[in-house]
């Protein structure tokens, strides 16, 4: 019998998405690296920015968010984050801080989805499956 | 599994042509050069805002612009106009493509006028980012 932990796959990540659009795994690979650091960055940023009631500069920061993530995520995270982005070039600070509040948790999970592929490869155990798509 | 998504056979035109790309965020950046590359596309020069690519137009001469729109210090709205200015007719006349994250009705008015060969919706497939250079360089 094993009684291994079994841990969740991915909701949000889709590596076989990025894999097929980008083409080859060790690319795959640098381009999650890259995704890593700019969530890191700029998830924290965001909410910065809207406290300070810098929609504009929240803005700014969204819209690349939303050209690059489709290319490592399922449908659904993309939706939310296009539908954020557009709030965010018309509607109010409150508006789009409350939009942001719940599109937060799901970066914050991507970036933790993210961080554990990136480990698991670096053990050479890297796992392709996603669970949300 | 790999899937290119570019077995497509484009023409010696586009593997021969140099190509600007301009695009400030860096995972963009990567994705789009690394699609240029699987066409075999390879006289590739990359630059993170419109001035820099601006001030290399000259000596360098590329075929074609790949271009994002909002970028600072100079967009690739403003890109273009400067591009579009230039006494030399070579460097007046070079085809432009921009790259957008939305295919809004503001950002499509804005860059028509300025007679650039189209716009592609980010992320491109390999395949539609090689059919747009195609087309643009047949029209040039």
């Amino acid at each position: 019998m094993n009684t291994s932990p079994t841990r969740p796959g991915p909701v949000h990540l889709d590596t076989a998405l990025a894999l097929s659009q980008i083409g080859d795994a060790e690319a795959m690979q640098g381009m999650l690296v890259m995704l890593e650091d700019t969530l890191a960055s700029d998830v924290p940023k965001i909410t910065d920015l809207l406290l300070q009631g810098d929609v504009a500069g929240a803005s700014h920061i969204l819209h690349p968010l939303k050209g690059f993530i489709p290319i490592f995520c399922n449908a659904a995270l993309c939706d939310h984050v296009s539908q954020v982005e557009l709030l965010s070039k018309s509607a109010d600070s409150a508006a789009v801080s409350a939009a942001y509040a719940a599109l937060r948790p799901k970066l914050e999970q991507l970036l933790a989805e993210v961080a554990v592929y990136l480990a698991d490869g670096a053990q050479g155990g890297a796992s392709n499956a996603p669970s949300g798509r | 599994m790999r899937r290119l998504g570019a077995e497509r056979a484009f023409s010696m035109d586009i593997k021969r042509a140099r190509v600007f790309v301009v695009e400030d965020e860096k995972i963009m950046s990567t994705y789009i050069l690394g699609h240029l590359r699987k066409l075999g596309i390879l006289d590739l020069y990359a630059f993170d805002n419109g001035a820099a690519a601006l001030k290399e137009l000259a000596t360098l001469k590329p075929d074609l612009i790949l271009t994002d729109v909002h970028m600072q210090p100079m967009s690739g709205i403003e890109l273009v106009r400067q591009v579009r200015t230039s006494a030399d007719s070579q460097l007046s006349n070079i085809p432009v493509i921009f790259l957008t994250a939305d295919s809004s009705a503001a950002t499509v008015s804005e860059a028509l006028p300025l007679g650039v060969a189209g716009y592609i919706v980010k992320p491109p497939s390999a395949i539609a980012l090689g059919n747009k250079i195609e087309q643009a360089l047949k029209s040039s």
